[in-house]
């Protein structure tokens, strides 16, 4: 007998005994919470952006004071993850750093959103010459590899924290603005929209009052995805040296320091748990973005 | 004694789905005889369970479902075969399906792959039955079998895409690949729901053509009375996972015996009789199939329930020389049968 | 075909004319005088300040900006990319020089990953549910998350610093080396690079073929009664793989920047050392014609994304 008929006999034994499903009425939250990997997600997202954000109750050192009496410690119970070349305790750097991290990342995420979903609305309802030329703007933009583009901008503008932010929301606003526009068009069809205008009522109040909300799924979905690409990428940059400047302390710029292969090697207590920490970050806002692509997307049955 | 015109016998059919950790007793206890020649039409509204009939014959049930009881046997070049106990993606099955059975479905524009050409997907049939030695031979006989299906210009045909064809030759094309090995069984899920009513005349005229001419058994799944009335030599009425009545179609389509069976011929308009006819919806929907009635399934929407019916489902009863039903209160009785 | 692939590429010259307006208004925002990357500056070292005056005028430096732009863009199209400041070598020395080893690196990558991503992709969406199938999608989540310079960092620590198996970085790419002598050097960097590329592909065609299983014409062909294997591989492979092309297509550009990354990580001598280096140095016009290169490659390769799929899916026509 196969795994799948003893699972059969499983379900048809309890359905014999008379307990069929209930529970939450509400399907998006039924959704998200049948999907355990997102519940996960949310728990580690929030615990790990707590602990940045109340970074002082977790920790008595700074992440910038140099202490050169106890340089390159393994960790210990007074530095539980160790310190840096220049006696910094790894541990409030990864808090502190997290908050500036995550700032960048959820910052310029909400900024790539605003403007690329505003514009997209705009457009995607009213087309014409405004729709032209904000689209081939976003192809002249999405033409680029990202990451050359973040490149060449930060070679322009210089290295600075508002920089990248501004970097990261010039880079990361035409994908919004392509999804808010396909999913305008596609609303823009509907009836009610055509009802709506034969009310006589006005045209951003349609696009932005009433159809916006029924594309607000796909866009927070979006909106986490974002975050956890601007994290990866603020990582990758200050790990190059070339974002964050690198007396802020930010995840990448801790990491920057493995870039000495005898770091790399002997002391991996600087290097691994902030990579760990970064990771499981983005793993989760992953995590929480699948749930809510699942949750919010009507062509799945359930 | 088996009939020897018999060429599929299902018996007492119970079957499962286990979607979305429940279990659905989609059938639950079917029954008929399919005989040579024979047009047999299973009629019922959507979700009553004819499609799973069909597939449970062909062997193509989906992944989360499985026969609990009963048996289809398949009396097939002198051999009775179980279909029921054969794997589903095994040899013997596979071998049979195509050439013993062969199946067209609902939406022939889905049902062709639109990355092969229409004569590559007649080929693939006749090449795995061994009807067709060469790629050449094949090629040959998928374009007579094009024209046999009356497409026009069948040598440029079979070279072209399924998007290329319209609906109806879509349906064509399909039924010259089902009836590729002359199969003993055609299993046709309502074939032409999808197209347009002038296009289903003729493709109804070709498969009573090809079954005349091939002896094939036609198992017929529509929802529709008219397409019964056109062709069917029997009816099976299917209610919620049971055929509460069958028997010849013309037995059938004059004297219902199952209230069921007569709601659904009274909510029908009958072309010719004119604005004033009086049409009887039935009241109701079908029930939530994971909260089923307990007796008679269409006891809550039986004008003729009794406290009989919510207790126990009626068996199979003969009212007639072949014409069964299932119900306590069947119609005929009054008649004096 | 041809005429289908002429059109597409003619349709990319207005963006491709507008991008390398952009790249020039770059390079002449760029701090310091025009002159300095137009001449050799050993040459420039020994002029005068009447020489330097008629050399701008001959060399049109006091035209007007428009008229300095076409003429750059005349240069372009002979060859001339202009110089780097740093060194003085020419921008298109500089690119020869080092455009193997990111060539080599990166169709290493894409190859490994589309092999392996849609082999992964197609087994976990035939196994669905089972254990094969939650190890790959573990492994793509990871392929998704861990930000590719701390793989590569993992990858350097494990088995270049302490089981000595493989190089630590480099290319080794002196004269007579044959490919299987790099392979070493170039097996950590390559499959780091490809990672998360693999995932990527793994995830979609996962989806893509669940997709095409649910099809109606996947249960026709079973009705023909041909092979379990067939249908799933020919029929429902085959129509999967259109959109999974499409993918590797559109990723392709985070290839390139992932590139950058790793090869800063593997001191792989390619194009993304050398832009690393040209943004830490502010060298302008070198960062601006990487920049431009890299643009021409992504659309090149849009173009034969589409021709693939064309030929893949006989439903797009090719006019």
């Amino acid at each position: 007998m196969s795994s799948l008929d003893r699972k059969m006999d499983r379900i048809l034994k309890r359905e014999e005994s008379g307990k069929g499903r209930r529970g939450i009425k509400n399907r998006t939250l039924r959704k998200i919470f049948a999907n355990k990997l997102s519940i996960a997600g949310f728990v580690i997202f929030a615990g790990i952006l707590f602990m940045c954000v109340c970074a002082p109750l977790f920790t008595q050192y700074s992440s910038t004071k140099v202490d050169l009496r106890s340089i390159l410690q393994a960790p210990s119970a007074s530095h539980i993850f160790g310190t840096d070349k220049i006696g910094r305790d790894i541990w409030a750097r990864i808090l502190y750093g997290g908050r500036v991290s995550i700032g960048v990342g959820f910052g310029s995420a909400l900024i790539a959103t605003v403007i690329g979903v505003s514009l997209g609305t705009i457009c995607g309802y009213k087309g014409g010459w405004l729709d032209g030329v904000v689209m081939k703007l976003s192809e002249v933009l999405m033409a680029f590899p990202q990451m050359i583009l973040v490149l060449i901008l930060v070679t322009v503008t210089g290295q600075s924290l508002w920089n990248l932010i501004l970097i990261f929301s010039v880079t990361g606003w035409p994908s919004m603005y392509r999804m808010a526009r396909s999913q305008m068009l596609s609303i823009r069809e509907e009836e009610y929209v055509q009802a709506l205008k034969a009310f006589g009522i006005g045209s951003m109040r349609i696009a932005f009052v009433h159809m916006l909300p029924n594309a607000i799924g796909p866009i927070f979905v979006n909106v986490t995805l974002s975050t956890a690409m601007f994290i990866l990428q603020e990582a990758s940059l200050s790990f190059l040296g070339l974002g964050v400047p690198l007396e802020v302390a930010t995840w990448g710029n801790i990491l920057n320091v493995a870039q000495d292969l005898t770091i790399l090697k002997d002391a991996p207590w600087i290097w691994l748990p902030t990579g760990i920490v970064v990771t499981l970050f983005v793993v989760s806002i992953n995590f929480i973005g699948d749930g809510l692509r699942d949750a919010t997307d009507p062509s799945q049955i359930g | 004694m088996e009939n020897k015109d018999v060429v599929v016998s299902v018996k007492d059919l119970h079957v499962n789905f286990y979607n979305n950790n429940r279990c659905n007793r989609v059938l639950r206890g079917v029954s008929f005889d399919l005989k040579k020649r024979d047009i047999m039409c299973i009629v019922g509204e959507s979700g009553c369970g004819k499609s799973v009939t069909a597939n449970s014959i062909m062997g193509l049930l989906p992944e989360l479902s499985r026969i609990e009881s009963g048996s289809i046997d398949f009396y097939y070049q002198g051999r009775d075969i179980r279909i029921d106990r054969l794997k589903r993606k095994g040899k013997e099955m596979r071998e049979l399906r195509g050439s013993g059975m062969a199946m067209i479905f609902q939406d022939p524009m889905t049902a062709l792959n639109p990355v092969f050409t229409v004569g590559y997907q007649i080929n693939e049939a006749l090449m795995y039955h061994n009807q067709a030695k060469t790629k050449k031979e094949a090629d040959q006989m998928a374009v007579q079998l094009l024209k046999d299906m009356g497409i026009p210009l069948p040598q440029q045909r079979v070279k072209e895409y399924p998007h290329q064809f319209s609906g109806g030759m879509c349906q064509r094309a399909m039924i010259a690949m089902a009836m590729s090995c002359r199969p003993k069984v055609l299993v046709a899920d309502e074939p032409t729901t999808a197209l347009d009513v002038t296009i289903q005349a003729q493709i109804f005229e070709l498969m009573l053509e090809l079954k005349n001419n091939n002896d094939t058994a036609i198992l017929l799944i529509t929802h529709d009375m008219g397409v019964v009335a056109e062709l069917a030599d029997r009816v099976a009425v299917m209610y919620m996972g049971n055929i509460v009545e069958s028997g010849e179609a013309r037995a059938i389509l004059t004297r219902p015996a199952h209230p069921y069976t007569k709601a659904l011929l009274d909510s029908i308009p009958v072309l010719g009789r004119g604005k004033g006819q009086k049409l009887e919806p039935i009241k109701g929907s079908t029930p939530d199939p994971y909260n089923r009635p307990k007796g008679c399934q269409f006891a809550p929407r039986c004008p003729y329930a009794t406290k009989e019916c919510e207790t126990a489902m009626p068996g199979e009863q003969t009212i007639e020389e072949g014409h069964m039903c299932r119900c306590f209160h069947n119609l005929l009785k009054g008649e004096g049968i | 075909m041809a005429t289908y692939t002429l059109r597409k590429v003619l349709s990319l010259i207005p963006m491709m004319l507008f991008i390398s307006f952009l790249i020039y208004l770059g390079i002449e925002l760029m701090p310091g005088d025009a002159v300095d990357f137009l001449i050799p500056p050993d040459a420039l070292a020994t002029m005068s300040a009447e020489q330097l005056n008629a050399m701008r005028e001959s060399l049109g430096l006091n035209d007007p900006f428009l008229v300095r732009y076409l003429k750059w863009l005349g240069g372009l199209l002979q060859g001339e990319f202009g110089y780097s400041i740093q060194s003085g070598v020419p921008v298109a020395t500089l690119m020869k020089n080092h455009l193997p080893a990111t060539i080599e690196l990166t169709v290493t990558a894409l190859v490994f990953s589309s092999v392996f991503g849609v082999l992964f992709g197609v087994l976990s969406a035939l196994k669905k549910g089972s254990l094969i199938d939650q190890v790959f999608s573990l492994i793509g989540m990871a392929g998704v998350a861990i930000p590719q310079f701390l793989l590569g960092l993992i990858c350097i620590n494990a088995f270049a610093l302490h089981l000595n198996i493989l190089p630590a970085g480099g290319r080794m790419a002196s004269a007579g080396q044959s490919f299987v002598e790099r392979l070493p050097y170039l097996l950590m960097p390559a499959l780091v690079l490809g990672f998360s590329l693999t995932a990527g592909v793994m995830r979609y065609a996962r989806s893509s073929m669940l997709d095409s299983m649910g099809r109606d014409y996947m249960k026709t062909a079973r009705a023909k009664g041909i092979p379990e294997w067939r249908v799933n591989l020919l029929h429902g492979l085959r129509t999967a793989l259109t959109p999974v092309v499409v993918l590797i297509g559109f990723r392709l550009p985070m290839l390139i920047g992932g590139a950058v990354v790793i090869e800063e990580v593997f001191q792989w001598p390619g194009i993304g050392s050398l832009f690393v280096n040209a943004v830490r140095s502010q060298n302008t016009p070198l960062v601006m014609m990487i920049g431009f290169f890299s643009v021409l490659l992504v659309l090149i390769s849009s173009i034969i994304v589409d021709i693939v799929t064309a030929f893949l899916d006989p439903r797009i026509k090719l006019s």
